[in-house]
């Protein structure tokens, strides 16, 4: 027995030596995204069809989608003085309509941020899991693909990744507008009713 | 799980699109001896605008191959890089050397994956600790120009020595200063030397990695060394050693200068808006150099004014 578990880790680790950039180093245990968001993109993200700026365009002209906007920001943690808040460190300009939610694509979550997301989903679906739902943030960042997975995790069916983002909407002379992120409120409202992803 | 991502991985590379970054190489390159070559970038910090370009490569071309010197901020300078070579000279790309491990000098390599890609053990050890980091760093400060940028880290050990390009004779030596590990290249036929970030020519020096001390004596021996045209990681190429006594006469002041701030109790802070005196107020990049050096090198003064080593204290 415990020759077999030696000769399956062993196999296990020369396995992942032969491919040394991967998983293991780039990637958590649940599949997302935890370290350097800025590099390129995989062509899709489990879960949801990738759009460039014309599809999405398109898109937008024949139906209703919520447009998420996942680029991140400093987070001001919560003191004696000061409620928990975002701390842009300069103006962000994004699709006109979205709803921006810094950080939610970050490859760990704590309580707060599970709650904030979830919540948020909430109100931008009006419950209904089939509305269509946009993730983007910027071009060779991997947070909008960490994001669109945690939402099909939270039971949305019809998601769409436009992993193009802000630049590539610029790219093509579309409109961006100045943009204000959704503020964080303290604590989670009811951790019970909030999947732990 | 890795296994699914991996598959993803080498499947979808370079799927997002975006709009390509132009860096009009040809209007910046020059013959500075026959068969040497310069690619001149700009005098600034790093900016959308100029897609990172602030530094100087080059490359050298003999009847057996082409030697690259450096390979530029990103992915699309690499790719861009190449393709100029490509039409300067039909000889194959043998090798390509990374002067030291700061990211404008290496993330280009992604374009010369097929090439042996050599640097220093301190830098290719420096560059596998912080390249993850460099990264965020430059795609946040570049911005569109670095799509498609994954940097690759050098493939050899480079050792000091002499090596061939066919009939031509490169001399390299290994030096610290501007960081631990810098190469200085010399091309034995034309005298060129190229000496990455050692010098900088009517640009503030950089030091977020810098020993100043022994930058000063590089510089030094940098002085008695001949050449013909020095070619500066920032800057004019020179043809004097004028812009190798303009660092060192910045450093010299610069070390100075907050050493003196530190020992009459000013605060980093205060420090930070003092006015930059001439001649070094002239120079590019400046006062912003100067207030990112103050970052670097202050508190390590500060710390010797206050709490100087036991060997130092009177008592």
């Amino acid at each position: 027995m415990i020759h077999a578990i030696a000769k399956a880790s062993a196999l296990a680790s020369g396995l992942l030596l032969g491919h040394p950039v991967l998983a293991d180093s780039l990637f958590n245990s649940e599949g997302y995204r935890a370290e350097r968001y800025r590099a390129p993109l995989p062509a899709s993200a489990p879960g949801a069809k990738t759009l460039s700026a014309q599809d999405l365009q398109a898109l937008l002209a024949q139906q209703s989608m919520v447009l998420l906007d996942v680029q991140a920001v400093v987070v001001r943690p919560e003191t004696a003085d000061f409620g928990i808040g975002w701390l842009p460190s300069r103006e962000r300009f994004n699709l006109p309509g979205s709803i921006w939610l810094p950080n939610v694509g970050y490859g760990q979550l704590n309580a707060t941020m599970r709650s904030y997301l979830h919540r948020e989903l909430l109100l931008a679906s009006g419950g209904d899991v089939d509305k269509a739902l946009v993730f983007y943030c910027v071009a060779d960042c991997w947070m909008s693909w960490n994001a669109v997975q945690r939402a099909a995790r939270l039971g949305y069916r019809q998601l769409y990744w436009f992993p193009g983002g802000t630049d590539s909407w610029a790219a093509q002379q579309l409109p961006l507008v100045l943009a204000q992120p959704r503020p964080l409120q303290p604590g989670p409202l009811d951790n019970k009713a909030i999947p732990q992803d | 799980m890795w296994r699914y991502l991996l598959a993803l991985w080498l499947g979808g590379m370079g799927a997002v699109t975006a709009a390509a970054f132009d860096y009009a190489l040809a209007d910046r390159l020059s013959e500075v001896a026959p068969g040497v070559f310069v690619i001149r970038g700009d005098q600034a910090h790093f900016s959308a605008g100029n897609g990172g370009n602030i530094l100087n490569t080059g490359f050298i071309v003999s009847s057996k191959g082409v030697l690259v010197i450096d390979t530029g901020p990103s992915a699309q300078y690499g790719e861009q890089m190449r393709a100029l070579i490509g039409e300067i000279t039909a000889q194959p790309i043998t090798r390509v050397l990374n002067t030291h491990h700061h990211p404008d000098h290496y993330f280009g390599n992604q374009a010369f994956a097929d090439v042996p890609i050599a640097a220093t053990a301190a830098s290719r050890a420096a560059m596998a600790q912080l390249s993850g980091d460099y990264a965020d760093a430059m795609y946040r400060l570049v911005g569109p120009a670095m799509f498609g940028t994954e940097y690759l880290l050098p493939t050899e050990t480079l050792q000091a020595g002499e090596i061939s390009l066919g009939e031509r004779r490169i001399d390299i030596k290994e030096r610290a200063g501007h960081t631990r590990s810098e190469l200085i290249i010399r091309d034995t036929d034309s005298g060129v030397l190229f000496v990455g970030d050692l010098v900088f020519n009517e640009r503030a020096a950089t030091t977020p990695d810098a020993d100043i001390a022994r930058w000063l004596q590089t510089l030094s021996e940098l002085a008695q060394t001949p050449f013909s045209q020095l070619v500066p990681g920032h800057g004019p190429v020179d043809d004097s050693s004028r812009s190798i006594q303009q660092t060192a006469a910045y450093l010299q002041w610069l070390r100075s200068f907050l050493s003196e701030a530190a020992a009459r109790g000013a605060t980093a802070a205060e420090a930070l808006y003092q006015p930059v005196p001439a001649p070094f107020d002239g120079m590019a990049v400046m006062p912003e150099e100067y207030q990112r050096s103050v970052h670097h090198l202050f508190p390590a003064l500060e710390q010797l004014t206050f709490y100087p080593p036991l060997s130092l204290r009177r008592n």
